[in-house]
């Protein structure tokens, strides 16, 4: 298989050969916003135009649950930078509903790991698997009936030409694998970078002088914010070339603190789920707050409805305090808490420059941009965007 | 044993540089025909606390002057650069960096004492590896480096920047540049578990947000150059003492809404007796009252030979 990355002039005679049916591969050329790094992209699953199609009639189709009910997108709305309208998931059987919040898929090209908390999750090759078999709960319905699904691609004449332009070389490409690897590749075009934040960092002055001071407050030593959510992503997690290390970060932000022993909801224990560490209790991964505005509820399980009761109620106290019911206790207090989470006092107008700065990281040509819309017409796109 | 000595025990390593003086530029001479002989040097660092090498995740006692007194380790990395072999002249030598792609760019390099026991990176780099030439090896007594960032790379895009510059985990924001020094921990982590670390940065540094490069240098640089003057790098390691460096704090106290331990601002009165025992004045100024200068503890204990 000839490997296209990037550049031009990739459509040589070698990948025609290649190809075998005469087509010629496409690299998907990414468009790096100013100041990114390159991405990292796998060498098993080079980006090609036709792959990026594939994926996203593959990502948007309900065909790809078992019951013809949901597919990625109904978890992952693009009117809300790719995450969902709901607190938790709900799998395709309605009835099981997921732990967790869905995560935005912004910038998930930059991610140097997937999930809220789970530190065997490496690419999302592995994400989009464990959305399509996962079992507890249901997601969509892939476990025991991933032949069912793939036949209806198999015997489907426009998911047949969409398939073998995307794995030409590939003999049978209805398999788990290559729609993995499609889904993958659609969702590393879902490239975030021009936000009126970066509009301003690149000198242009659309900034309003509210978001400005937000902006300072923001990477401020007063709120810290930035320990965790900083650099190009607004997260610390972030994989790119160039990097000598794997760089993936989980904190304990304090949103917990069951018995006063720093417990955490035994469906939501972070990474300690995955190492029974004690001091891993409550640890997620500091997600990207690019577009933050437009994925409320907050948190992995959902559980702060808007980013000023993120700001206020949560983190200007160094932690939440729930005062009754099974989830009682005072986070702020949770021994496992990150080491830089002090808190801090902030004015009414404080609170509302940091929240015209969150709204600045809004990118309207990501939620808007039609090439990344549902081909199918079902996800209805933000009223914004008519405009 | 001195660093003239260690060139003859490393032959096996020696390189041999001929005619570097089209592209380095590393002598006055017209010659194109300079021929030079360097040799590898080694610069052994460890963190400790007392005599004991510390150990990422680990609770340490009796640290601090505070009445509880241990403290969790979660991370420990720092910034070196521009590290220069002295002379019994006091003449300097600067020690030209192994390009490594990893750990060392340019003039500096990045010291991690951390595993990723909490955060940060599994991987471990206690060395700092250069060379000079044999001529230079001569008469070696000490050595002196700076800890931090020099003003003209601290600024520079973190993400397009070359390892170990773009280490995510060392970045501030593009106004205030890298962090020199990150040491995570916990004061009294079995009770009163207070978030304390050190965090040490430029200061002072004017742009038009901090969103954006300064211009100029920061009005605090904090970046402190360290000289030992007796210093073997065949038979010595540089110590860095978490002990000496949190002597004069209590680790189980932070003041209200300030940040959580000292992250270098001027307002922050954690920073009183930390930033002085790493070789630097600090200016403490709380806004209501007039500034008052801290100056320098010398000699400082901190950076120690062993």
């Amino acid at each position: 298989m000839v490997i296209v990355v990037t550049g031009c002039g990739g459509s040589s005679n070698g990948s025609r050969e290649a190809a075998g049916q005469g087509t010629e591969i496409q690299p998907y050329v990414l468009a790096v916003p100013k100041g990114f790094p390159a991405p990292t992209i796998p060498s098993t699953n080079p980006m090609t135009l036709a792959k990026v199609e594939l994926g996203r009639h593959l990502f948007y189709d309900r065909q790809l649950s078992i019951n013809e009910t949901k597919s990625c997108a109904d978890c992952h709305l693009q009117s809300r930078a790719f995450t969902e309208d709901a607190k938790t998931s709900i799998g395709i059987t309605e009835l099981e509903i997921h732990a967790r919040n869905a995560m935005s898929l912004t910038n998930v090209i930059y991610n140097a790991g997937f999930n809220w908390a789970n530190p065997n999750t490496l690419s999302l090759e592995d994400q989009a698997f464990g959305v399509l078999f996962n079992e507890t709960p249901v997601e969509l319905g892939w476990s025991d009936n991933e032949s069912v699904i793939l036949d209806r691609f198999r015997h489907s004449g426009v998911y047949q030409t969409l398939f073998s332009n995307a794995f030409p070389d590939i003999e049978d490409p209805f398999t788990v694998e290559q729609v993995t690897q499609a889904i993958a590749t659609f969702e590393r075009t879902l490239i975030s970078g021009n936000s009126d934040f970066d509009k301003h960092s690149q000198g242009d002055d659309v900034l309003s002088d509210s978001a400005k001071r937000g902006s300072d407050l923001f990477f401020s030593e007063r709120l810290e914010c930035f320990h965790c959510h900083g650099g190009f992503n607004f997260s610390q997690s972030v994989d790119h070339e160039g990097l000598a290390f794997q760089q993936l970060e989980f904190h304990n932000n304090g949103l917990y603190n069951l018995n006063q022993q720093g417990g955490y909801p035994l469906d939501n224990t972070g990474l300690w789920e995955f190492t029974a560490v004690d001091s891993d209790m409550g640890r997620f991964r500091a997600p990207s707050l690019r577009n933050i505005a437009l994925t409320s509820p907050y948190m992995h399980d959902g559980s702060i409805a808007t980013l000023r009761e993120v700001v206020v109620d949560h983190y200007a106290r160094g932690g939440r305090l729930i005062t009754e019911g099974e989830h009682a206790g005072d986070g702020s207090k949770n021994p496992f808490k990150s080491s830089l989470l002090a808190g801090f006092v902030l004015t009414e107008q404080e609170t509302e420059d940091l929240l015209a700065f969150f709204e600045s990281l809004t990118d309207w040509t990501l939620v808007c941009n039609p090439d990344l819309s549902d081909p199918f017409g079902n996800i209805v796109m933000h009223e914004a965007c008519a405009q | 044993m001195n660093i003239a000595r260690i060139s003859a025990t490393l032959t096996a390593s020696m390189v041999v540089v001929a005619g570097l003086a089209s592209c380095g530029g590393n002598s006055s001479s017209s010659s194109a025909t300079v021929t030079a002989q360097s040799t590898d040097v080694s610069i052994k660092f460890a963190a400790r606390v007392g005599s004991q090498t510390l150990s990422c995740g680990e609770t340490y006692s009796s640290i601090g002057n505070g009445v509880a007194d241990t403290f969790l380790v979660n991370d420990f990395r720092m910034f070196i650069s521009n590290v220069a072999l002295v002379h019994e002249d006091a003449t300097e030598t600067a020690l030209s960096l192994t390009q490594d792609g990893v750990w060392q760019s340019d003039s500096v390099a990045l010291l991690d004492f951390e595993n990723g026991c909490a955060n940060g990176t599994s991987e471990t780099n206690n060395q700092i590896l250069g060379s000079v030439e044999l001529d230079n090896l001569n008469d070696v007594k000490g050595i002196c480096f700076t800890v931090g960032v020099p003003f003209e790379l601290n600024h520079l895009d973190t993400a397009t920047s070359a390892s170990p510059l773009n280490t995510s985990g060392m970045f501030w924001a593009w106004q205030g540049g890298h962090k020199f020094i990150r040491i995570d921990g916990v004061g009294d982590p079995s009770n009163l578990a207070v978030g304390f670390n050190l965090h040490l940065g430029s200061t002072g540094c004017v742009s038009d947000g901090s969103t954006s490069a300064p211009t100029n240098e920061c009005q605090y640089a904090n970046t402190p150059r360290i000289c030992l003057a007796e210093f073997d790098a065949d038979t010595q390691t540089v110590g860095v003492q978490l002990d000496a460096m949190l002597q004069g704090t209590d680790i189980s106290v932070n003041t209200a809404s300030t940040p959580p331990g000292c992250m270098s601002g001027n307002f922050d009165p954690e920073c009183i007796s930390i930033i002085p025992r790493i070789g630097l004045d600090f200016t403490h100024d709380d806004g209501v009252n007039p500034a008052v200068v801290y100056p320098a503890l010398e000699p400082q204990t901190t950076f120690v030979a062993f």
